[in-house]
C-alpha cells in the first residue's frame, strides 16, 4: 500500500485540479510543507504543544461493559474526543497553524462543518496569534451554535455560507474563494484529508499521531495489534489519522459513512457502495455524490461532520485496493450506539464518531472474545446538545429551552 | 473551417477591442437564453461564452453562481444547453466557447463532449479547473486534435516562466486573462499594473488576450483599448438580468440596453 501520495496521486486519485489565480500559493504551500516535515525544531514545538496544549497522548480505553453487552470481540476506544476542543481536528489545525506562522502568514482561514474544525483552527489561531475566518454554511451555523459561540469568543469571525445547500461542501467552496483573494498574507487549514495536493498528504500527517499512538498503546495494554479499526468517514482525517498506522498490516480497516435516513431514502452521505461515482469537483478527483450532469448531490447526516458529498482521495484509493471496508450506519442507529455507549461507558461520543460505535457495536458479537475492535472516538458529544437534547429529552429540553429564554430575558429587562 | 481558425477570424476582423460575453446556458430559462445569445450577435459582440451549469463554481462569484445554482433548480442538463447552442449556431456565426467546470464534462464523457462539440459548431472550451499538469482528463489534447481551441487561462500570479508552460504546445489564437485576485464579479480597478500585466502576458504568450473579471462599465473597455484585444463581460449582464427578473422587467429589452450601452 502506498503510504503517501505519488507525484500527487494516490492511484488515480487526488491531483490539483485549482484555477490558475491559486497556482503560486500552491507552490508556496508545498514547498513550505516539505521543508518543515523534516525540520526538528518544527517537529519539536509540534510535540511539546501536542502534550501541553492538546493533551496528547489521549487515552486508549477498554470499554468492559459495551464489550459484555455485545458478547464478543473486545472493544477499545480511541479517545480523541478527549483531545483539546474535543474532538482530533485539534492536531491538524495546530499542525496548519504552526506552518503558517513559520510561513510568515497573518491570518488563517478555515471551512467547518459540525464547527469541530473550525473551533480548532480558532484556538489554533489564538493561540498563535492570527487572525481567524471560518466559514460556516448556514444550516450548520444552525445547528452547531455552541461551536458557533465557542470559535467568536476565540475571537475568530465566522461567516454565514448562503450558498447552495449551505453545508459543509459550500464551507469549503468560500474558503477557496477567500483564499484566492487573498492568500499573500492568508493560509487556508483545510480540515479534512482531501482537496488539491498537498492537502491529503499534510492532513494525513498531521493526524497520523492518532493511529502511532493507538499502536503503541494496544501494543502496551495487549501485546498486539487490533484485529479491526473502525473510524466514521466524512472527509476522512479521522479514519486516515488512525488507519495510515496499519496500512501494511493485517489489520482490518472499516470506514463507516452516513446512511442518514437509509440507503433508500436519497437523504444520506454513502458515496462508497456505488452511490458516488468518480469525479473532479473542490479541486481533486475522488468518489463524489452527483448528479448525470456532474453536479454534487444534496447530502443528509444527523451528523454535520459527515454531511459531505466527497471523500478523501487516499481513502478512495484504499477502497479500490480493498484494503479499507465500507459500511453505514444511519441516523438512528448512530444515536443508538451514542445512548447504548452512554449508558454502558459514562462516555457521550460526538455524533459523527457514533456512526463508527455502531458498526462497532454491530461487528463485536460476530467475532471471537479472543478478538479485539479499536474504535476511534474522534470527538465528544457536548457539542451536539441541540440535536440529541431533543431527541433523547424532548419535551423536557423543549420547556428547559422556554424556562431559560424566560429567565435570561427577564434579566436583561 | 475549424474552431481554432473561425475564433482567428474573430480576433483579425477589427483592431479594436473586441468584446465576449457569457451567459449561464438554461439562465433564466431555455428559451431567454437562447434569445440573449442571439441578441449578442445582433448588437456585434465578437465571441460567446456558453457556461454549463455546475453545483460548485468555485471561481466564480455570487451573480454566476446565483445563475449557476437556479438553472439547475430549474433542471437544465448538459444535454439542453448542448441542443440551445445546437439551434444558436444555425442562426449565428459568432464564434461559441463551452465554458465548463470539469466535472460535467467528466460526467459526460470528454470524447464525447469533444466530438458533440464539433458536430454542433463548437469552436472551442474554456475549463477554469483543469491546469496542464493533470493530464487526464485529456481535454486539452482532444481539442488540440479536434482543432478546437482549449483556452489557456492566466492570472496576474502567474509567473513569466508559468506563461510559457501554458501556451506552449496549444494552438488556440487567444488566452483568457484573468485581471484580479478572487473571483468573478466584483469590480476591478484597471491600474498601470494591470496594463503591465497583459503587456507582459501578450509579449510572451504571442497570443491575442481575452481579458475579464468585474468588467462592466464602457470607462473599463476605454482602459483596456491597446492591452487587451478583448474585455469579456460576464456577472454584470447577468446582475441586469437578475434585477429585471425581480422587477418584473423585460430581460433581453434590460438586456439590449445594457449591450447598446457598451458598445456606446
Amino acid at each position: 500500500m502506498i503510504q503517501e501520495s505519488q507525484n500527487r496521486y494516490f492511484g488515480s486519485f487526488g491531483g490539483r485540479y485549482i484555477p490558475e489565480v491559486l497556482y503560486p500559493a500552491f507552490t508556496e504551500l508545498e514547498k513550505a510543507y516539505e521543508t518543515f516535515k523534516k525540520d526538528a525544531d518544527f517537529q519539536r514545538e509540534l510535540d511539546d504543544l501536542r502534550r501541553s496544549y492538546i493533551g496528547r497522548p489521549t487515552p486508549l480505553y477498554f470499554a468492559r461493559n459495551l464489550t459484555a453487552r455485545c458478547s464478543g470481540a473486545r472493544i477499545y476506544f480511541k479517545r480523541e474526543g478527549l483531545a483539546h476542543t474535543g474532538a482530533h481536528k485539534i492536531n491538524n489545525a495546530l499542525g496548519q497553524a504552526l506552518l503558517a506562522k513559520r510561513m510568515g502568514k497573518k491570518r488563517l482561514i478555515a471551512e467547518t462543518g459540525a464547527g469541530q474544525h473550525g473551533l480548532a483552527t480558532a484556538a489554533a489561531a489564538a493561540k498563535s496569534g492570527l487572525q481567524c475566518q471560518v466559514f460556516m454554511g448556514e444550516i450548520d451555523m444552525a445547528r452547531q451554535q455552541p461551536n458557533v459561540f465557542a470559535m467568536r469568543l476565540m475571537g475568530a469571525e465566522v461567516s454565514a455560507v448562503k450558498e447552495g445547500s449551505r453545508t459543509l461542501t459550500d464551507a469549503v467552496n468560500a474558503a477557496l474563494k477567500n483564499w484566492s483573494k487573498r492568500m499573500t498574507d492568508t493560509h487556508y487549514v483545510l480540515g479534512s484529508a482531501l482537496g488539491p495536493h498537498p492537502y491529503p498528504d499534510m492532513v494525513r500527517d498531521f493526524q497520523s499521531v492518532i493511529g502511532r499512538e493507538l499502536r503503541e498503546q494496544m501494543l502496551a495494554a495487549t501485546g498486539r495489534l487490533p484485529d479491526v479499526c473502525i473510524a466514521c468517514v466524512g472527509g476522512g482525517s479521522n479514519a486516515m489519522g488512525m488507519f495510515s498506522a496499519f496500512l501494511d498490516d493485517d489489520v482490518q480497516l472499516i470506514g463507516v459513512e452516513a446512511g442518514g435516513l437509509g440507503p433508500a431514502s436519497d437523504q444520506h452521505a454513502v458515496r462508497m457502495n456505488g452511490s458516488g461515482r468518480p469525479g473532479i469537483v473542490q479541486a481533486y478527483k475522488s468518489y463524489f455524490l452527483q448528479d448525470d450532469n456532474g453536479s454534487l448531490l444534496p447530502t443528509h447526516s444527523i451528523s454535520a461532520g459527515l454531511d459531505y458529498a466527497g471523500i478523501g482521495p487516499q481513502l478512495a484509493y484504499l477502497a479500490e485496493e480493498g484494503r479499507v471496508r465500507f459500511t453505514q450506519a444511519t441516523d438512528e442507529e448512530a444515536l443508538e450506539a451514542l445512548a447504548l455507549t452512554a449508558r454502558s461507558e459514562g462516555i457521550i461520543a460526538a455524533l459523527e464518531s457514533a456512526h463508527a460505535l455502531a458498526e462497532a457495536v454491530r461487528l463485536a458479537p460476530k467475532l471471537s472474545p479472543e478478538a479485539v475492535i479499536a474504535v476511534n472516538i474522534s470527538g465528544r458529544g457536548d457539542k451536539d446538545l441541540f440535536i440529541t437534547a431533543p431527541h433523547f429529552a424532548g419535551e423536557d429540553w423543549l420547556r428547559f429551552l422556554g424556562e431559560e429564554y424566560r429567565r435570561v430575558k427577564g434579566g436583561r429587562e | 473551417m475549424n474552431g481554432i481558425e473561425h475564433i482567428k477570424k474573430a480576433f483579425e476582423r477589427k483592431d479594436s477591442l473586441k468584446i465576449m460575453t457569457h451567459v449561464v446556458g438554461g439562465y433564466p430559462d431555455v428559451q431567454t437564453c437562447e434569445q440573449l445569445v442571439l441578441l449578442m450577435a445582433e448588437k456585434g459582440v465578437d465571441l460567446v461564452e456558453i457556461q454549463l451549469p455546475f453545483s460548485d463554481p468555485t471561481a466564480d462569484g455570487a451573480a454566476i453562481v446565483q445563475a449557476n445554482h437556479q438553472a439547475l433548480k430549474n433542471g437544465i442538463s448538459t444535454h439542453d444547453v448542448l441542443n440551445m447552442t445546437e439551434r444558436i449556431r444555425k442562426k449565428i456565426t459568432v464564434p461559441l466557447l463551452l465554458m465548463s467546470y470539469i466535472n460535467p464534462l467528466l460526467a459526460y464523457g470528454p470524447e464525447k463532449i469533444v466530438q458533440r462539440a464539433i458536430d454542433i459548431g463548437l469552436d472551442g472550451f474554456i475549463v477554469p479547473d483543469l491546469p496542464p499538469e493533470e493530464k487526464d482528463p485529456p481535454l486539452s489534447e482532444l481539442c488540440r486534435r479536434a482543432e478546437l481551441a482549449f483556452v489557456p487561462l492566466i492570472a496576474p500570479t502567474t509567473p513569466p516562466r508559468r506563461m510559457r508552460l501554458l501556451t506552449a504546445d496549444n494552438p488556440s489564437p487567444f488566452v483568457y486573462a484573468v485581471l484580479r485576485l478572487g473571483v468573478t464579479g466584483a469590480k476591478t480597478v484597471l491600474s498601470k499594473a494591470t496594463a503591465a500585466y497583459l503587456n507582459t502576458t501578450k509579449r510572451i504568450t504571442g497570443k491575442y488576450i481575452a481579458a475579464g473579471f468585474g468588467i462592466a462599465e464602457p470607462s473599463q473597455l476605454q482602459a483596456l483599448q491597446g492591452s487587451a484585444d478583448c474585455a469579456v463581460i460576464g456577472s454584470a449582464l447577468l446582475r441586469i438580468i437578475r434585477s429585471a427578473l425581480a422587477n418584473k422587467r423585460d430581460v433581453l429589452a434590460a438586456a439590449r440596453i445594457f449591450l447598446e450601452h457598451l458598445s456606446g
